[in-house]
């Protein structure tokens, strides 16, 4: 399937799916419209990555009571509108499921066409001993050791999470009358900024 | 609880049921459903042969990642381990994201009662936990709740008034279980599937809450049972695939996780077989540990979008529900639940793991007769009447001889006694016919002037007429033998006794192999067996083979077609030219009996047959293959039931305004015709043999 129509379905699937799509030209580009984006919504706290944080010109603020979480997904799949990340340390999971908004950067050419496609990605990463990303794993660490009811000694040194989550569309519940509702846990809206060329 | 069905939840779960099909359908649109099911069955097969190789896996390669894994044989085991985990590290508090599991060995009761708090994070079970209500449905388990009674059970709860809109009640779920996710000590989270290769968990959630119960919390638990483990994320791809789409109508849910080693401080992983190898180690119940607990089944069972997962569950519900009660809970409790199926088999239809569900429960029910007290009206019907054939044929033969006493003048009995009146209440029963069919046949036999025959018959038929036909309903059987005569085969009846399903599909073995080898003999010679009820057709094609075992029950098997189909398969599409289309065509609607469509898959053989040699087209009814609520013995044990299904389908029939109702089972007709007598309503109902016969060249 070419890019062209892998892009076409992925944009109509995830917008079913209840997620928002700017396409834009570049990284550059991307940014700019974040900016106005968050100017737009009065957003002040962000949480974010910090690779991000330096292209963006964004502070990263306490994901718990930030406003919105930036994240980067590793891919996109055409058939279900789903975006997929491999995630290792919880600041960056924590920004796509924690504040009321979640917003993504996605390459085109990290869209494939279905969750098949990627199962050789998937399946190696959560077997991997490394973390793929040069992502350090020391938010995870800190958290356990910061919580109360945990003795120092219960929290581990090492850890070796690797997790690979699929997201499609902002959160949505119908258990109360079977009436479609979003936003219950995770976040209440997802806006995606597509990126048709790679970031230089 | 109330024997009566509830017109609110019923309303509720017939809109649920319909809006399901319609989204399931448009999701698979494209993609072959029988296919991808399966392809995952045949997968699943293979890993269940080496289950203990693959959960080795499983677990070595967890442990390397850093969880802990073990194993608990009861839920009792299961339990005490999650309540060592919480009390060494302290924790008082505990959030949860729906897991099966832990209500299987009902993990909040239990840590409550040391002090810890269990919350659940779904928002479906957080109601039902603060209102102490037992849930509706597996995957939607508040669903019998209005959004006023939901606003009521937060207001009580939180203390505070909640205003009773929907989005304001997600809006207070979303900040009340915020603030004890964050606040909680350890997360727990059953698992869609364990992957062996990477000793991680598949975890498939809609809201988000299974994301922030594993990952907030310093401790992860995961509570799973042993089958739920596949080899690869492959097999956990394939299931996701149709395990969504199937179970809500998505083509995929918001949130899937793969989760591999702890997140923060530990993750502990219980794998708990709970009777799970019994099962394994039985062949005859091994396929239902393919379930993926979709409740596919649930959607599309008749009794349950009557009746609801409260009153259809022990804590597993449905169907389904039965048969993981029995080894789980105890046969004893697993008894009313397989009693509740009426064996239409419309679930197997649907389930995404090709779970012969309803075959499993007549399994269940040899089961129940053999080892627990068995009811005495059934005892009497199926081992000491139907089971016997001399004694049924008395039985019949008395019935004929009180009909000037039972028989009104339009054929219909006279009511029963004030006492039974729920049987009758709703539809008329038949009187029995004053001469059997096989009497009438060998009557209009003799009454034939010897004629010289022009061509050799084409082959020798034997029709087997079943109870219902034989003795209540002769003209459906004379109708038949008119149109095979005319087509040029021999025919004879076949012996007139029961096929032996009702014995064998209440649990009655002993009474149903009597019977069945009865029948074989009396059939003994035909080149084909033709027969006009579809359950009848079951018995002698595949339960009755099954039950005896032998080579001249498995010969028999291929021989037996229903009616339409016997039709269609020998005479095809040709048919059409030995019929006079209806100078003065009546419009037709076409009832599907289940046994007919789900299991012998002859409902579009009726249509077709109806409309080649007819000409005409249906005039189709909503919910042509909703169950009448005949159902054999199912209609004496729960009348209430057997109605509520009987006025849906009227409705139904009523709306299409047909002036004929076309089927293929006597036990349909039986209910349907009973139903319209009581509403006065004149249309008539016809097997599809009768419509033909009327309109044959001779």
């Amino acid at each position: 399937m070419n890019h062209e129509t892998l892009k076409r379905d992925f944009i109509r699937t995830a917008e079913a799916a209840g997620a928002e799509i700017f396409v834009v030209a570049d990284m550059k580009s991307a940014a700019e419209s974040l900016r106005d984006f968050l100017k737009n919504l009065k957003i002040e706290k962000a949480s974010l990555a910090s690779d991000l944080e330096m292209r963006l010109e964004l502070r990263n603020s306490d994901v718990k009571s930030s406003e919105v979480g930036i994240v980067r997904a590793d891919f996109g799949v055409a058939e279900t509108g789903t975006l997929v990340h491999f995630d290792a340390d919880d600041g960056q999971k924590s920004a796509w499921t924690l504040p009321p908004v979640c917003v993504c950067f996605l390459e085109e050419e990290r869209i494939v066409e279905s969750l098949e496609d990627i199962a050789d990605e998937m399946s190696r990463y959560l077997a991997s001993e490394k973390n793929s990303h040069g992502i350090q794993s020391v938010a995870a660490g800190e958290e356990a050791a910061s919580h109360p009811s945990l003795p120092v000694s219960a929290t581990v040194g090492q850890v070796t999470l690797r997790q690979v989550s699929l997201i499609t569309g902002p959160s949505r519940t119908s258990d109360i009358e079977a009436q479609l509702t979003i936003g219950v846990h995770g976040p209440k809206r997802l806006v995606i900024f597509f990126i048709e060329k790679r970031a230089k | 609880m109330s024997k009566n069905v509830d017109p609110h939840l019923r309303q509720v779960l017939k809109d649920f049921s319909r809006n399901y099909l319609a989204k399931r359908e448009a999701c698979f649109a494209g993609l072959d459903f029988d296919a991808l099911r399966t392809d995952y069955a045949e997968r699943k097969d293979h890993v269940l042969e080496r289950l203990e190789d693959h959960l080795a896996e499983f677990t070595k390669n967890a442990e390397a990642r850093g969880s802990t894994v073990r194993r608990a044989s009861t839920g009792e085991e299961a339990n005490r381990l999650i309540l060592d985990i919480l009390e060494r590290r302290q924790i008082k508090l505990l959030v949860k994201s729906k897991s099966m599991v832990s209500e299987e060995t009902q993990l909040n009761a239990f840590l409550a009662e040391h002090g810890i708090e269990a919350s659940e994070t779904d928002l479906g079970e957080w109601i039902v936990q603060l209102g102490a209500e037992l849930p509706t449905h597996m995957v939607m388990p508040a669903i019998h709740l209005t959004r006023k009674e939901v606003a009521a059970v937060f207001s009580h709860n939180l203390g505070r008034a909640v205003p009773d809109d929907i989005p304001s009640l997600v809006g207070v779920a979303r900040e009340e279980l915020r603030k004890k996710i964050l606040a909680a000590g350890a997360g727990l989270t059953g698992a869609n599937a364990l992957i062996a290769e990477s000793g991680s968990i598949m975890l498939i959630t809609n809201e988000g809450n299974g994301r922030l119960v594993t990952t907030v919390p310093p401790v992860h638990i995961v509570l799973a049972s042993i089958e739920k483990v596949v080899p690869s994320i492959r097999e956990a791809l394939g299931l996701l695939r149709i395990l969504t789409r199937n179970a809500t109508g998505q083509n995929i849910t918001s949130y899937v996780s793969f989760i591999a080693g702890p997140h923060a401080a530990a993750q502990d992983i219980i794998l708990l077989d709970n009777h799970r190898s019994e099962v394994l180690a039985d062949a005859r119940f091994r396929d239902m540990l393919r379930c993926v607990k979709c409740s596919a089944c649930l959607n599309v069972c008749p009794v349950y979008r009557l009746i609801g997962g409260r009153r259809f569950s022990h804590i597993y519900m449905g169907g389904i529900g039965s048969l993981f009660t029995a080894w789980i809970h105890g046969l004893k409790e697993s008894r009313k639940l397989a009693d509740l199926c009426m064996g239409c088999h419309r679930c197997e239809e649907y389930c995404a793991a090709k779970i012969p569900i309803a075959d499993l429960i007549i399994r269940l029910k040899e089961r129940l007769t053999a080892e627990l007290r068995k009811p005495f009206w059934k005892m009497i019907a199926f081992n000491g009447v139907l089971g016997k054939p001399g004694v049924a044929r008395t039985a019949f033969w008395a019935g004929r001889a009180g009909r000037p006493v039972i028989s009104r003048r339009d054929g219909t009995a006279r009511r029963l006694p004030p006492g039974l009146r729920k049987y009758d209440q709703f539809r008329a029963l038949p009187a029995p016919a004053p001469k059997t069919f096989t009497a009438l046949f060998k009557a209009k036999q003799a009454a034939k002037k010897p004629t010289w025959r022009m061509h050799r018959p084409k082959a020798l038929v034997k029709i087997f007429t079943g109870c219902l036909v034989e003795n209540f309903y002769p003209e459906i059987g004379l109708a038949a033998a008119d149109v095979l005569e005319t087509l040029g085969y021999e025919v004879k009846p076949g012996p007139a006794s029961c096929c032996g399903f009702p014995p064998a599909g209440s649990g009655f073995t002993k009474g149903a192999k009597r019977a069945f080898r009865t029948v074989l003999e009396g059939l003994r010679g035909a080149d084909s067996v033709v027969t006009l009820c579809p359950t009848c057709a079951v018995m002698l094609s595949l339960k009755g083979p099954e039950l005896l075992d032998n080579e001249e029950s498995r010969a028999l098997a291929p021989k037996v077609l229903p009616f339409s189909s016997f039709l269609l398969l020998k005479e095809g599409w040709g048919i059409g030219h030995r019929f006079d289309p209806d100078p003065h065509p009546q419009t037709v609607t076409y009832h599907d009996s289940c046994h007919h469509k789900y299991i012998l898959k002859a409902a579009k053989d009726s249509r077709k047959l109806l409309w080649i040699a007819l000409g005409r087209e249906m005039r189709e009814m909503e919910g042509a293959d909703s169950c009448c609520g005949f159902a054999g013995s199912f209609s004496v044990s729960y009348p209430e039931i057997s109605r509520a299904l009987l006025e849906e389908k009227l409705a139904a029939i009523e709306k299409t305004g047909a002036d004929i109702v076309a089927l293929d089972c006597p036990g349909c007709l039986l209910q349907i015709k009973g139903g319209l007598s009581r509403r006065h309503n004149p249309s008539r109902v016809c097997h599809t043999a009768e419509l033909l016969s009327e309109r044959i060249k001779k």
